[in-house]
C-alpha cells in the first residue's frame, strides 16, 4: 500500500469515528445540541453512556467478524453464522419462560443468553470437530443447522408462552436494541472482554496472516493451525455473546465493517482488525444516533431498535459492495 | 362434499384421541353441571371466557383456550387464531366463541367455518374490544353481542350494567383528587409504554391520573431514558404486568429508571398492576380500575375499594332482584 493512500484510509476511518462520537455527544432524543439547562449533566451522560455501549457492541461485533472471516476463509462469515444469537435468544425465552411456568422473578435476561450462548458454543464446538481439528465447513454447517434449530425452539416457547410481556420481550429484543439502562458491571466487564481479545488478536494478527494460505502451507510456515482455529473460534465467539448479551442481534455490522476496513487498509489483520474496530464502533454509533434523531423528531415513532437501521443500512451497502462478485459464480 | 367432510371430521376425532394438548378428558367442568336449556360453549379467547363467567355462564363452558386460566379445570382448545379442532368437535358444544379483530372477521379460521356451515356448531364471533364501550357492545349487541348469541340477552344486560356501574362509583371516589402524571409500561426493561387512545389510557383516566406521554399522540411506543427524565416525567409509573410478582429492591425490572431525578422514582412511586386480565379488555376492567385507582390514590384505596363492592348491591337494589 502506498503511503499516501495509507494516509487516506485511516484518516477517513478516524473522520468516520470522530464525526459519529461528536453527533451521539450533539444528537439526542430529547434535542439537538449541547444540552443546558435544569437536567443537562443526566441527559449528557445518558448520551455518553449510550455512545459506550454502542461502540462496545460495534467493535465486538466488527473484531469477532474479522476472526471468523479469517477462521473460516470466507468473506462472507459474519458473528451470528455459528447460532450464536439464536442460542441466546433461546437461552432468554427458556429463562423467561421457566419463571412464568414456576412463578419466579425472570432475573436477569443475561443469564439465559449467556446459558443458551455456551451451550450452542459446546454444541458446535464438538460437532465440528474431525480427528481432534475443527473442520471449517463443518463449522459452518453445524452453525446454521443449530441455528435453524435454535429458531424452531424460540418458536415453540413463544407459541406455548401465549401472548404477554415475555413474547413483546423477545420480539424487541430480536430487533436488536441498546438496552435503555445506566452502565453497570455488565458492560465494564464486555470492554474488558472486548479490549483483551483484540489484544489477543493483533497479537495473532500475523499467523492469522500466514493462515489464509492453505492449511499444509501455513503449518510449514510455523503456525500451529489447529491451535489457532481454536483460539479464533472461541474468541469469535465470546466476542459475540458479549454484543448479544447487550443489544440482541444486530445484522450486518460484523459483515460491513471489516469489508469496508479490508477496502481501505488490506488484508493484513493488524490494520485490518484496528480498522474494523474503529468501523464497528462507528457504524453502530451512527445507527444509535439516527433512532435518538428519530424519536426526536417524530416523537410519535419512538426509539427504533438500532438492528432495523443496520439491516436497512447495511443491507444495500453490502450489496454494492459484492457487485464486482456477482456472476462469477457463471463463469 | 357432505362425505369428505364426514371423512375430515372422522380423522380429526382420532387425531383428538391423541392427548396433544391436555385437559379433563371428559370434558366435564370442574363447577356444577350446565343447564340443559343453555347452550354448552367453547370459548377461544380468555376476554370471552371472563365475559361469560360474569354473565353467570361459568357451567356452560365445556372447553376454554389456552390462553385462559388454567385454574378453571376445563378442556384446552387451542387459540383463537389457532384452535384444536379435533378437541372442540370432541367436547360437542352447541357454541363455539371467538374474537375477531377484522371488521369482517377474515381471520377467523376457515376450518371452523365450514364445521359451523355444516352445522356441527354454532359459531359466533364477537368484534375484539379496544374500548370499555366496546366490551358493552360485545356483551349486548343486537348482531355480535355474546347475550343475542347465546339467547340470554338479559344476563348480558346485568354484566353490562354491573361493568358499567363498578366503573362510575370507583371513578366518583377519585374524580375530584389531584391528577398524578402516570407512565404506563408493558415492558419497563425496555420502556416500552402505552399512550393514548387504547384502554389502558380510558382506564388511566377513569383511575384518577394523566398520561404522561398524551403529548406523544400515539397508542404504544417505546421510550429512551433522556425523553423520560426531560419530557415524560412522570409522578406515578405503572408496570402492567398480568400475573407478575411484586416489586422488590433492586429489582432487575427498574434497571432502566436507576439514575433518573423523575419524581416517580425520587418517590419510589412505582407498582405492577397484577391483574390476570390486566391486558385484556374484558368485564374484568372494572378491577383492573381499581388497581390502578389504589395505586394513584392510596389515601382514598379504603373508599374505592367499597365502592367496587357495592356495586352489585346497588343494581340489585335498583333493578328491583338479580340478574345473574
Amino acid at each position: 500500500m502506498s503511503r499516501s493512500r495509507f494516509v487516506v484510509a485511516w484518516s477517513v476511518i478516524v473522520l468516520a469515528l470522530v464525526s459519529a462520537l461528536i453527533a451521539r455527544l450533539l444528537i439526542g432524543s430529547t434535542g439537538i445540541g449541547w444540552q443546558t439547562g435544569e437536567h443537562a449533566e443526566i441527559l449528557m451522560d445518558i448520551r455518553l453512556q449510550r455512545m459506550a455501549v454502542a461502540a462496545i457492541v460495534g467493535i465486538a461485533l466488527a473484531v469477532s467478524g474479522v476472526a471468523l472471516q479469517a477462521l473460516l476463509r470466507n468473506p462472507l462469515a459474519e458473528p451470528y453464522i455459528l447460532g450464536l444469537s439464536t442460542g441466546a435468544g433461546l437461552g432468554i425465552m427458556a429463562q423467561g419462560y421457566l419463571a412464568l411456568q414456576l412463578g419466579w422473578a425472570t432475573g436477569a435476561s443475561g443469564l439465559g443468553a449467556v446459558a443458551g450462548t455456551v451451550l450452542t458454543l459446546g454444541i458446535v464446538f464438538l460437532a465440528s470437530r474431525r480427528n481432534g481439528v475443527i473442520d471449517r465447513l463443518g463449522l459452518l454447517l453445524v452453525g446454521v443447522v443449530l441455528s435453524t434449530i435454535n429458531g424452531a425452539l424460540i418458536m415453540l416457547l413463544n407459541y406455548l408462552a401465549g401472548p404477554g410481556v415475555l413474547r413483546d420481550g423477545l420480539a424487541q429484543w430480536m430487533m436488536g436494541m441498546l438496552q435503555v439502562r445506566p452502565l453497570g458491571r455488565q458492560d465494564v466487564a464486555a470492554a474488558g472482554v472486548c479490549s483483551l481479545l483484540l489484544v489477543f488478536l493483533l497479537w495473532q494478527g500475523r499467523a492469522m496472516d500466514v493462515a489464509t494460505l492453505d492449511d499444509d502451507e501455513a503449518m510449514a510456515m510455523g503456525v500451529h493451525v489447529g491451535r489457532l482455529k481454536l483460539l479464533l473460534l472461541l474468541a469469535a465467539s465470546v466476542l459475540t455473546a458479549t454484543a448479544v448479551l447487550i443489544a440482541g442481534p444486530i445484522a450486518f455490522v460484523g459483515l460491513i465493517a471489516p469489508h469496508l476496513a479490508r477496502l481501505m487498509l488490506g488484508p493484513s489483520h493488524r490494520p485490518l482488525l484496528v480498522g474494523a474496530a474503529m468501523l464497528g464502533a462507528a457504524l453502530l454509533v451512527t445507527a444509535d444516533v439516527a433512532s435518538d434523531a428519530v424519536a426526536y423528531l417524530q416523537p410519535s415513532v419512538g426509539l427504533i431498535p438500532i438492528g432495523i437501521f443496520t439491516a436497512i443500512i447495511g443491507g444495500p451497502v453490502f450489496l454494492w459492495m459484492l457487485r464486482p462478485q456477482l456472476g462469477r459464480g457463471m463463469e | 362434499m357432505r362425505f369428505a367432510l364426514f371423512c375430515l371430521l372422522a380423522g380429526l376425532l382420532l387425531a383428538g384421541c391423541d392427548d396433544l394438548n391436555p385437559g379433563p378428558s371428559d370434558g366435564t367442568p370442574s363447577g356444577g353441571q350446565p343447564d340443559p336449556d343453555k347452550p354448552t360453549i367453547v370459548s377461544l379467547t380468555p376476554a370471552i371466557t371472563q365475559m361469560l363467567i360474569d354473565m353467570g355462564m361459568r357451567d356452560q363452558l365445556v372447553g376454554v383456550s389456552k390462553e385462559d386460566d388454567a385454574s378453571l379445570g376445563l378442556p384446552v382448545c387451542g387459540s383463537y387464531n389457532n384452535p384444536v379442532i379435533a378437541r372442540i368437535v370432541e367436547l360437542q358444544p352447541d357454541l363455539v366463541l371467538t374474537e375477531s379483530s377484522q371488521p369482517d372477521a377474515s381471520d377467523v379460521p376457515p376450518l371452523l367455518r365450514s364445521l359451523a356451515d355444516e352445522g356441527v356448531f354454532e359459531l359466533r364471533v364477537i368484534a375484539h374490544s379496544r374500548s370499555i364501550a366496546d366490551v358493552e357492545r360485545a356483551l349486548t349487541d343486537a348482531n355480535k353481542g355474546l347475550g343475542p348469541a347465546i339467547g340470554d340477552t338479559e344476563s348480558a344486560e346485568w354484566a353490562r350494567k354491573l361493568m358499567a356501574l363498578r366503573i362510575d362509583l370507583v371513578n366518583s371516589v377519585v374524580k375530584d383528587a389531584p391528577k398524578p402524571r402516570v407512565l404506563m409500561l408493558i415492558n419497563p426493561s425496555t420502556l416500552g409504554a402505552i399512550g393514548t387512545g387504547v384502554t389502558h389510557d380510558e382506564l388511566l383516566r377513569l383511575a384518577g391520573g394523566t398520561n404522561a406521554i398524551a403529548s406523544f399522540d400515539t397508542g404504544y411506543l417505546t421510550l429512551d431514558r433522556a425523553q423520560l427524565q426531560q419530557t415524560v416525567r412522570p409522578d406515578v409509573i405503572l408496570i402492567l404486568e398480568p400475573g407478575g410478582s411484586e416489586l422488590t429492591d433492586n429489582d432487575p425490572r427498574l434497571r432502566a429508571l436507576e439514575g433518573l431525578t423523575v419524581p416517580a422514582v425520587m418517590n419510589r412511586r412505582f407498582s405492577v398492576i397484577q391483574h390476570p386480565q390486566a391486558m385484556l379488555p374484558s368485564t374484568a376492567l372494572p378491577e383492573v380500575l381499581v388497581e390502578m385507582a389504589v395505586v394513584l390514590h392510596p389515601d382514598r384505596a379504603a373508599a374505592i375499594r367499597e365502592a367496587y363492592d357495592a356495586a352489585e348491591k346497588v343494581l340489585e337494589q335498583t333493578s328491583g332482584g338479580g340478574g345473574s
